[in-house]
């Protein structure tokens, strides 16, 4: 019950007299027994309204509605079926209207023509022209370029006297030093061409010669039956010779012959004396 | 000018090699070569006319040989030359047959091993008979 009292100080503090002034009781009366009575009253009213709609007000309502619809919207008799009939004729009153005159696209263009010239007279364009650019206006509306008569009938005769008359090349005189040393190039490259091919034909005939040497003395191995007699007269040369000619390693040959697994120095040998290898190569006459 | 003596340059770049000498060869080859020709043609037992037609055959078959021969790489090696081998192996049965291809293979092998035999004799001979540890 103090905060009552609270409320209504605070409101005086804060500044709402008009609230401060009410009291704090309740400011809203009804008669006694109002709401008691309530329902009946709003009945009663609501009876009084409905007293004054005719009888079977609302069993007749939709009728009537549907009587109000069909009379307002009602058409002519035949109104769809002549319908269309009506909007055509309706256009073609509106396109006959709107009939252009005879020949009207044909002189169109004529027209536009006329129109535009009466409009945009050359002064008119002059003008322009002297305001965007004074220099151009100078030139007026005149050709500019102009060519003798029968210019381009004569043109090529013309051109062709021009051309024949300046054809004067510029004559460079060689110094006989160059002269010389351009055919001594010549010399040398024609001499080495030359060596080129009679190196590879001398090479080809020497390598022809070679074979017919060496089948001439095959054939006469074979004849004398001395094939033993000229391997054993083979020296270390001839045999070198022959081996480096057909691209062996002789060296590796002499070595892949002369293995013998028992021949070849142990692991042990290894570990005593590191030459052990290079020893037995030497024992073997491979290497010196 | 200078186009001219580029092309001058370009020229003897060209025909250098020209000037390079053939591998190999000479006066002492030629007499094992000789030598084997005779030993090739006794083993293998050539009548004149295949003999005509190997040898031809047989010089590619060298050139080629010498080619792979080169290679330092030893299992490289020995592979390319028993290509060289099997590529000309046809060539060869097309005059010999096939029994004297195979043949001329081991002939060709065992001179080559006489060769080496006879190089090692001659260097042990030269050292003064072969040297023991």
């Amino acid at each position: 019950m103090e905060n009552k009292n609270n409320i209504q100080q605070e409101q005086e503090e804060i500044g709402s007299p008009v609230f401060g002034i009410i009291d704090n009781s309740n400011v809203f009366t009804v008669p006694d027994g109002y709401f008691d009575e309530l329902p009946l009253s709003i009945l009663g009213k609501v009876l009084l309204q409905n007293s004054e709609t005719p009888e079977n007000y609302f069993e007749e309502l939709p009728l009537r509605v549907l009587g109000k619809i069909q009379n307002e919207a009602s058409v002519p008799e035949g109104y769809f079926e002549t319908l269309p009939i009506e909007v055509l004729g309706k256009i073609n009153t509106l396109s006959q209207e709107q009939t252009l005159p005879a020949g009207y696209f044909e002189n169109l263009s004529a027209t536009i023509m006329q129109r535009i010239k009466a409009e945009t007279t050359e002064v008119g364009v002059l003008t322009e022209m002297e305001q965007l650019s004074p220099t151009i206006a100078i030139i007026g509306n005149k050709y500019p370029f102009t060519v003798p008569a029968n210019y381009f009938e004569n043109n090529v005769e013309a051109v062709t006297k021009v051309i024949t008359d300046k054809q004067t090349a510029v004559v460079v005189k060689m110094g006989t030093a160059r002269k010389v040393l351009r055919y001594a190039v010549a010399a040398v490259v024609t001499g080495f061409m030359g060596l080129g091919i009679y190196t590879i034909a001398f090479d080809n005939t020497q390598q022809v010669s070679s074979n017919s040497a060496v089948m001439a003395k095959a054939d006469n191995i074979l004849k004398t039956n001395s094939i033993d007699d000229v391997f054993n007269s083979l020296t270390e040369a001839d045999i070198t010779d022959y081996m480096t000619s057909k691209g062996s390693n002789i060296n590796a040959a002499l070595v892949a012959s002369t293995i013998n697994d028992a021949d070849l120095p142990t692991a042990e040998d290894y570990m005593f004396d590191e030459e052990a290898l290079n020893d037995f190569l030497k024992g073997k006459n491979i290497i010196n | 000018m200078k186009n001219f003596i580029l092309a001058i340059v370009f020229l003897l770049g060209v025909s250098s090699p020209t000037f390079a000498q053939p591998g190999g060869g000479g006066q002492n080859s030629e007499k094992v070569e000789a030598l084997y020709v005779a030993y090739m043609t006794k083993q293998l037992s050539l009548t004149e006319d295949e003999a005509q037609r190997f040898w031809p055959i047989h010089t590619q078959y060298d050139k080629d040989l010498k080619e792979v021969e080169r290679n330092d790489n030893e299992l490289e090696r020995q592979q390319n030359a028993l290509n060289v081998k099997k590529k000309y192996q046809d060539r060869f049965i097309k005059v010999l047959g096939a029994d004297r291809t195979n043949q001329f293979f081991k002939t060709d092998a065992e001179f080559r091993k006489r060769m080496i035999e006879r190089l090692k004799a001659l260097k042990e001979k030269r050292a003064g008979g072969p040297r023991r540890n």
